[in-house]
């Protein structure tokens, strides 16, 4: 790979609305010099921390929610976690959604149903390593392993054990791959819940404004 | 898209690249080889660039016009005041921090 390659793919790790504004620069710059490795990491982690800023807020909670998931299934599989423990990696997401949809009506002022769907997208962006696991899984490149809801293994493969479906019987990745559908919708009706909870609470301080 | 604006922290690459345009408009090469013989810190073109953006977010500095690919920056009426405040800080607490020394 040559220099100027390493430069593109450097210059990708940063938002497109920033780099039309200082790829051009920043290609410059790094073309001058020598390209060592302290300096690509320099330029990698800068980018990653521009998408951050310029990231919107449903897709930080979508990324905080995945990065959760990916948290649980690498706990589960060092060791199977008690279902106690194993619950809270499901309790996040609902909240997550709640609180998007209150926070995109009361803090971002937008209408009820851009709430609901900022809920979606993250949810969405959530569940991203339950369907790369699945594709893994689909590839025969990963054999996850299912726990029974009992909490004993049932070991149906090696290697990662599976977090989202701890339950008893045969699990495929076809069926894993499914539960995007029913992952998005919940997410959309509890962001509207959230919306709406947000504008019945703007509406009472109205009220109760207009009374005083 | 959403593009959070925050003052924040007035931290060193900010006011190494504030000082070294302070002496006139300079593109993104030549404030990082400036930044590393008047301060010998040694700048990434990620952080320089980093900084760049969020002090033109700010309106500290602002782009000239465009010299080939290289665009040069000088400082705004804001990003000069900042600037003088916060070296003025920072004499400040050089000058009793040596008071101190000196007392102690």
């Amino acid at each position: 790979m040559n220099k100027e390659t390493v430069i593109r793919i450097l210059i990708r790790t940063y938002p497109t609305d920033w780099r039309l504004e200082y790829g051009d620069e920043l290609t410059q710059v790094l073309t001058l010099r020598p390209l060592t490795l302290s300096i690509a990491g320099d330029v990698a982690i800068n980018g990653i921390w521009q998408r951050v800023r310029y990231a919107e807020a449903w897709q930080l909670c979508g990324a905080g929610m995945a990065l959760w998931l990916i948290v649980g299934t690498a706990l589960n599989s060092i060791s199977p976690l008690p279902k106690w423990a194993y619950n809270h990696f499901f309790r996040l997401d609902p909240l997550m959604d709640l609180a998007i949809g209150y926070a995109y009506v009361s803090h971002h002022a937008k209408g009820v149903f851009a709430a609901a769907l900022a809920a979606g997208e993250a949810s969405l962006v959530g569940i991203l390593p339950e369907v790369l696991l699945a594709i893994l899984w689909a590839t025969n490149l990963l054999h996850p392993t299912i726990l029974s809801m009992s909490g004993t293994p049932s070991t149906i493969g090696h290697g990662i054990t599976d977090l989202c479906f701890r339950m008893d019987g045969k699990m495929s990745p076809a069926a894993l791959l499914l539960s995007v559908p029913f992952t998005l919708l919940p997410a959309l009706l509890i962001g509207l819940i959230g919306a709406a909870i947000a504008k019945s609470v703007s509406a009472s301080r109205w009220l109760l404004r207009r009374v005083r | 898209m959403a593009r959070k604006l925050t003052a924040g922290r007035f931290s060193d690459p900010e006011l190494l690249i504030l000082s070294s345009i302070a002496e006139g408009q300079k593109h993104g090469y030549a404030i990082m080889t400036d930044i590393s013989t008047f301060a010998g810190v040694q700048l990434g073109p990620g952080t320089l660039y980093s900084a760049i953006s969020r002090l033109v977010e700010m309106g500290w500095i602002e782009p000239c016009e465009e010299r080939g690919r290289q665009r040069p920056y000088r400082l705004t009426p804001q990003g000069l005041k900042h600037l003088q405040d916060q070296l003025q800080q920072m004499r400040y607490l050089a000058n009793l921090g040596l008071r101190r020394l000196r007392e102690a």
